[in-house]
């Protein structure tokens, strides 16, 4: 209805300048005065078609009641015209004509005579008339053409007539065809049925007594049940006339209305807004009950007086139709809203009827207003429970927060409450609406969850004084409301729960921030993790972690943090070491673990991994270094392993460089900058959701920055393949390191080994420095590879970091630039990956395959980059 | 679901702990000083009283403040702390005021020895062999120290190299501790003469060689302490026109506090002595270590402005020769090979990284051709006992081959002096009386050698080529 107002405008338009034409020319001043001052008014006020509808049937009226007799010739001539022009087979000027034989019959019906100049129908309206091409169908074309050609209707009218009156006959009709669905198929009807009305007329009071009966739904002596048994119609052969048909039908409108509602409010319906929806249509039709009882009274009146002498006093048709205009259109209103909610529940209800509270219209707008008042009022109620109690009692599934009880405490926060996008009325905002959501679920969170009671801090709302297009009081009663639970479930994780000292724990014992911990607890697990993970038992680890504790500052933390620290082993043991299946957890209880999940958890557990992945790799190449320094002074004697082991130390520096870099890169760049953001945004939370969000996106930046995802998944492998390799590196280094210091003893005369042991000891050296530059390779290749993965990633700042990190002093930049790449690649490819078998790995270099294979394919290397290989290569050739 | 409910806390207090203690053992004058203004740091910055006694403010955080005590501290049975120290000198004097000071109760008496009153005169061979008459009697409390240890990670020496008791007693005991605990790091805080100036003891390059070359073999880290950069940084820097040894001294101390910041307060990284040097010395001789610490302050009235300390104008004043406390052209000649940043304050993490960006573009050190290098930055934490000005302090430790020159000199003067004219090397006799010498002086050409070896070893460690590198 409201877009049509826009283009019936224009037509309006043309209206007010015709009457202004037609006062200036026929005298009818009254008339069209008050036509005007109507039509000005309207258009002051609303463009709205009910208005417009509302302002041109008082036009109609006025010509109705003051109607001169003068305007029947005048509008006949329009017809003449129209039908002049309807014979160019245009239907618009059909449908024209169709309203106006409608408006000459009202008209000729107040004066009860039927003119002689009523124009015949032409064959063509005829044939329009017929059932194949049905009115209803010419009625929704005009309407259409109203629609998107209005102005040029009028164009056509005022073509079509010579005087400007005219064009008063067809608008009305026209904007009534608009204002309700039922009207063009009555104006339809109405002629189609008078067509067939023939004989007998009926007295006044016998149709003003069946229209009583028919605003109570029962049928009289003109009217008869349809077939169907639903719908009173007016008898066919009641001998009624044209105008009286007309007019009784029109009056049988508001008992065909309360059938309607009548027959949905009997229907049963569920839920509770339905229910007072219900209800507010019963008091509605009271009221309706009550004309109806005013009417019949007027009715024994109107018996009385006839009885005594003229019609004078008491009811007519005319005044029967004046008053029940008003009550009419409000069961119109009610019949349509009770056909929108039709089959809906809960805040549909609410929606559906508050689609109508935007009417123009201000009766309109207060039956809306008033049904919407009390079909909100439960819907009140359950937020009111809500907002204060956090408690939901919604047996029927109305109320737009959804409660699922199955869920498990610990995902209370997450699962247990949802919202109903579908139930949430319309005039609550979805922003308010999920607002009132937080509000509750906050109170019932802290009470479930956190064993506080918490007090709503101001008083409730009045839903009663809510006016439905306003709802801002209301929203900025629900924001406040929300931001005091917020702030208060806040501070309770805060102060009562103490969330930054688990986020804190878990930093330190997860991330491995506690470094003294972390290292000694590495010391001590060190021998058992090398062992299978089957072997490994819980218990032992146990104990070992209970040591750590002590043996660090880690025991001068919270007793209560330190009891949540626990040992996880992987139930996955197949092929596994010590070192996969170990993990650190922390055991988090309800309301705490809202924030650290089962899921959240299982992050930790990945950045754990990789974390103690790289903090063993350091523990060890510190070990090899410890080994070597404690026996530098000695070994210094062994000339001929003099080079070895200067070769050694200097990969050794690259791999620590590469380790610690990773570390420092992992501390600083990933940790610290992840945690002073998480700091910042935890402060800045507003709500217990966007602290879980700032928690979750702390671990998203941790496992970005860390390689950790996906897209990264290659670099991943990479990083984890030279892990593997720095532990066999070292393997094969403190092997070196052995035998150069058995080599020493024996040099010395202090060995306590045997002649043969000696001569074993010799011929072990080639394989002891084949493993050491096979490590070296394979090192030096690997790095290679991760430095060309960085360097595809190199737009990410993270990846940037790094890779400045590594390359501090642009050694390998300018190794790049004097050496080509390495002639060995097949070399590498062949090797089985060593991130398969990480601790295997350095056995699997000892064996006969790989020896010969290595020295076969070492050769080449040699050219590869800074040629450390090959003092060692003359080294070998030497007699030993 | 949390376990371990109730026990735990109790049995805690007697079971094993595993800090990684640390020895200081101070020899000689020099050495007892220094050690003695270490100590005091230590005390100031663990909240303890000279007596070893927790101050009431330190009391008031019953779980410490994150710092690690037992690495250098243990608790006698009446809770106080008691230093892991030894005390060793020839001459009386130091022991006595200590003993008279304030500090008077802070050792464990039992760790002051003085094997012979009569000081060692300056001569190397004196104290050596002093202390090798008494070793057994040394190394009863060095051994008791080290049995009274978890898990013992090192010996830390503090001497000077040019006297009698600190080089020739520091000496043999490097020597002795190499082969008593060749498992252990061994790290000394040696303070080198000023080579500058004319010293009052004349045979104090002989002392120098004859001690560079155990640093050069038995040690496993050497900081090296130029009294004339303290001086130069005393006068020219703190404004400070004739610094005393106490004032130099208090320099000392705050380097040596600072460089064990990441031992007794851990993080993420370097929390014991060997994750601390193991990235720092790359190969086994270049294992000497230069220091420099900003914004420097001496607690006299001299005045001392506060600078804005940001992490990259302390990363940078860091670098400059001026701060670093070895008289050596850094900028000129040579190169790091290694770089260790300890800062500690208020420090936000994201700017590590610009700050090393900017060193980078700056080309403000200049590294190794022969492998990856960088300069590492480890944040620690300030301890809350002692209130400064500044908001970022920083340390480094620097791996930089033109300490070399510093070894240069030494070998220069040692060479003017034993090339003198005449049938021997002057000053010689005071040597020849003790055993090491009494056949031959074979042990100073020895000694040279090493020396020469080591300058060497640090000349190719500048060229691309050190890799093949062969002694």
């Amino acid at each position: 209805a409201e877009v049509m107002s826009e283009a019936v405008y224009p037509v309006v338009q043309a209206l007010v300048r015709a009457t202004v034409g037609a006062g200036a020319g026929s005298g009818e001043t009254a008339v069209v005065n008050e036509a005007l001052l109507s039509l000005l008014d309207t258009r002051a006020q609303s463009r709205r078609s009910a208005d417009l509808h509302e302002a041109t049937s008082r036009i109609e009226k006025h010509c109705l009641y003051f109607g001169q007799q003068d305007k029947v010739p005048a509008i006949s001539r329009l017809s003449q015209g129209l039908l002049t022009k309807a014979k160019s087979t245009n239907s618009a000027a059909l449908v024209a004509y169709l309203d106006l034989l409608r408006q000459m019959f009202v008209l000729r019906s107040t004066r009860y005579t039927i003119g002689a100049d009523l124009p015949p129908l032409p064959a063509a309206t005829a044939a329009a008339l017929t059932p194949s091409n049905t009115l209803a169908a010419t009625a929704t074309y005009a309407l259409n053409t109203l629609g998107s050609t209005g102005s040029s209707l009028s164009t056509l009218t005022l073509t079509g007539g010579g005087a400007s009156g005219r064009e008063l006959a067809i608008t009305p009709a026209a904007a009534n065809a608009v204002a309700g669905e039922v009207a063009p198929v009555r104006v339809c009807s109405t002629v189609a049925n008078f067509q067939q009305s023939t004989v007998g007329t009926p007295t006044e009071l016998t149709m003003l007594r069946d229209i009583v009966f028919s605003m109570q739904g029962v049928a009289g002596t003109v009217t008869c049940l349809s077939e169907e048994k639903k719908e009173l119609q007016l008898k066919p052969a009641a001998g009624l006339s044209a105008p009286q048909f007309l007019m009784t039908e029109r009056l049988m409108e508001p008992g065909w209305l309360f059938r309607k509602i009548d027959e949905y409010v009997k229907t049963p319906c569920s839920g509770l807004v339905a229910k007072s929806f219900n209800c507010a249509l019963e008091t509605e039709i009271k009221e309706y009950y009550r004309l109806v009882a005013v009417l019949d009274n007027q009715l024994r009146v109107k018996d009385a007086a006839t009885a005594a002498a003229d019609a004078s006093g008491g009811l007519s048709l005319w005044r029967l139709q004046v008053w029940t205009e008003q009550p009419t259109k409000r069961l119109f209103v009610l019949a349509l809203l009770a056909d929108t909610v039709r089959g809906k529940r809960g805040g549909a209800v609410a929606s559906a009827v508050h689609s109508f509270a935007r009417h123009g219209d201000p009766h309109v707008y207060a039956v809306v207003a008033h049904v919407l008042s009390q079909v909100a009022r439960p819907i009140f109620a359950m937020i009111q429970q809500w907002v204060t109690e956090g408690e939901i009692s919604d047996l029927e599934g109305e109320f737009f927060v959804a409660v699922d009880a199955t869920v498990a405490p610990g995902r209370t926060w997450q699962d247990k409450y949802s919202l109903r996008d579908a139930m949430i009325p319309s005039f609550i905002s979805h922003q308010t609406a999920q607002k009132i959501f937080l509000i509750g679920k906050s109170i019932n969170f802290m009470k479930q969850c956190c064993q506080e009671t918490y007090h709503f801090p101001s008083v409730a709302f009045n839903a009663e004084e809510l006016d439905y297009n306003k709802m801002e009081s209301f929203d900025r009663y629900i924001s406040n409301a929300c931001d005091k639970a917020s702030n208060r479930l806040i501070s309770i994780m805060f102060d009562k729960y103490e969330l930054m000292k688990h986020c804190v724990a878990v930093k330190r014992y997860l991330l491995l921030g506690q470094g003294d911990f972390i290292q000694y607890l590495m010391s001590l697990v060190e021998s058992q993790l090398s062992q299978p993970a089957h072997t490994l038992y819980r218990h032992n680890l146990t104990s070992v972690l209970e040591s750590a504790i002590r043996g660090s500052n880690a025991q001068f933390d919270d007793p209560d943090v330190l009891k949540r620290l626990d040992i996880h082993l992987d139930k996955e043991t197949q092929g596994k070491t010590g070192w996969d299946t170990f993990s650190l957890c922390y055991a988090v209880d309800v309301p705490i673990s809202t924030v650290f999940t089962p899921e959240v958890m299982q992050t930790y557990l990945l950045i754990f991994r990789l974390l103690w992945r790289v903090k063993r790799v350091e523990h060890a190449l510190t070990t090899v270094w410890r080994t070597h320094a404690s026996c530098a002074h000695l070994l210094r004697r062994v000339q001929d392993l003099s080079a070895d082991l200067h070769g050694a130390r200097i990969l050794q520096n690259e791999m620590m460089h590469f380790v610690s870099n990773v570390q420092y890169y992992i501390m600083f760049e990933v940790l610290e900058c992840s945690w002073t953001q998480l700091e910042t945004e935890i402060r800045q939370a507003a709500d217990f959701d966007q602290l879980i969000a700032a928690h979750e996106k702390y671990l998203k930046r941790i496992l970005e920055k860390a390689l950790l995802t996906n897209a990264t998944e290659q670099m991943q492998t990479v990083l984890q393949s030279i892990l593997s390799v720095i532990i066999s590196a070292c393997a094969a280094q403190e092997n070196l390191y052995d035998t150069a210091f058995k080599l020493v003893q024996t040099q010395t005369g202090d060995s306590v080994l045997q002649e043969e042991d000696t001569v074993d000891l010799q011929q072990m050296l080639p394989e002891v420095r084949q493993q050491v530059s096979v490590t070296a390779m394979q090192y030096r290749k690997l790095f290679a590879k991760f430095t060309e993965c960085l360097s595809k990633h190199a737009i990410d700042p993270n990846i940037q970091f790094l890779m400045f990190r590594l390359d501090f002093n642009e050694y390998y930049t300018n190794q790049e630039k004097h050496v080509l790449r390495p002639v060995a690649d097949s070399y590498i490819d062949e090797e089985p990956p060593p991130e398969q078998q990480p601790d295997a790995a350095a056995a699997a270099v000892v064996s006969p395959r790989d020896t010969s294979r290595a020295a076969s394919a070492s050769k080449p290397h040699y050219t590869y980059a800074t040629g450390v290989v090959s003092p060692r290569d003359t080294s070998r050739k030497k007699p030993t | 679901e949390p376990r371990r409910k109730g026990h735990g806390r109790r049995e805690r207090r007697t079971a094993t702990r595993m800090p990684r203690e640390i020895i200081t053992i101070q020899a000689g004058q020099c050495g007892n000083q220094i050690g003695m203004e270490f100590w005091k740091q230590l005390c100031l910055e663990h909240g303890l009283s000279p007596d070893g006694m927790l101050t009431e403010e330190a009391s008031a955080h019953a779980g410490g403040v994150g710092d690690r005590k037992d690495v250098f501290f243990y608790q006698a049975d009446d809770e106080h702390y008691i230093p892991r120290a030894v005390v060793l000198d020839l001459d009386p004097h130091v022991i006595n005021a200590i003993k008279n000071g304030a500090y008077s109760s802070f050792y464990n008496h039992e760790n002051i020895m003085m094997p012979n009153a009569d000081g060692a005169g300056n001569i190397w061979a004196r104290g050596y062999s002093t202390a090798e008459s008494v070793h057994e009697e040394i190394f009863d409390t060095i051994d008791r120290e080290a049995d009274n240890s978890d898990s013992l990670e090192g010996f830390v020496l503090t001497h000077s190299i040019a006297g009698g008791t600190g080089s020739g007693m520091g000496s043999y005991l490097l020597e002795r501790l190499n082969d008593r605990y060749p498992k252990k790091l061994l790290q000394t805080y040696s303070v080198f003469p000023n080579q500058v100036e004319s010293s009052d003891v004349v045979v104090q390059p002989y002392n120098s060689i004859l001690t560079l070359k155990r640093l050069a073999l038995n040690a496993d880290c050497v900081i090296v302490i130029d009294n004339a950069a303290l001086n130069r940084i005393a006068s020219e820097h703190l404004l400070i026109p004739e610094p005393s040894f106490a004032q130099t001294n208090s320099l000392v101390s705050t380097v040596m506090a600072a460089s064990t910041t990441t031992l007794r307060y851990p993080g993420y990284m370097n929390n014991d002595m060997i994750g601390l040097f193991a990235s720092l010395i790359p190969t086994p001789r270049c294992h000497f270590l230069m220091t420099s610490y900003t914004p420097l302050s001496i607690d006299t009235k001299a005045p001392t402005s506060v600078c804005k300390t940001t992490v990259l104008s302390v990363m940078r004043r860091l670098l400059q020769p001026k701060n670093i406390m070895v008289s050596c052209p850094t900028r000129k000649q040579g190169c790091y090979i290694s770089i260790l940043n300890v800062i500690q304050g208020d420090v936000d993490p994201t700017q590590v990284h610009n700050s090393l960006q900017r060193i980078r573009e700056r080309k403000l050190a200049n590294f190794i051709p022969w492998g990856p290098a960088s300069i590492q930055v480890a944040l620690s934490r300030k301890s809350p006992y002692v209130k400064t000005a500044h908001r970022v302090s920083g340390l480094m430790m620097a791996n930089h081959t033109a300490i070399a020159s510093l070894f240069g000199k030494c070998l220069e003067h040692f060479d003017q002096l034993w090339n003198r004219k005449g049938s021997c090397p002057p000053f010689i006799e005071q040597y020849k009386k003790e055993p090491m010498f009494e056949q031959s002086l074979d042990e100073f050409e020895n000694a040279r050698e090493v020396v020469q070896q080591l300058v060497a070893e640090y000349r190719a460690a500048e060229r691309p080529d050190y890799v093949t590198f062969r002694l």
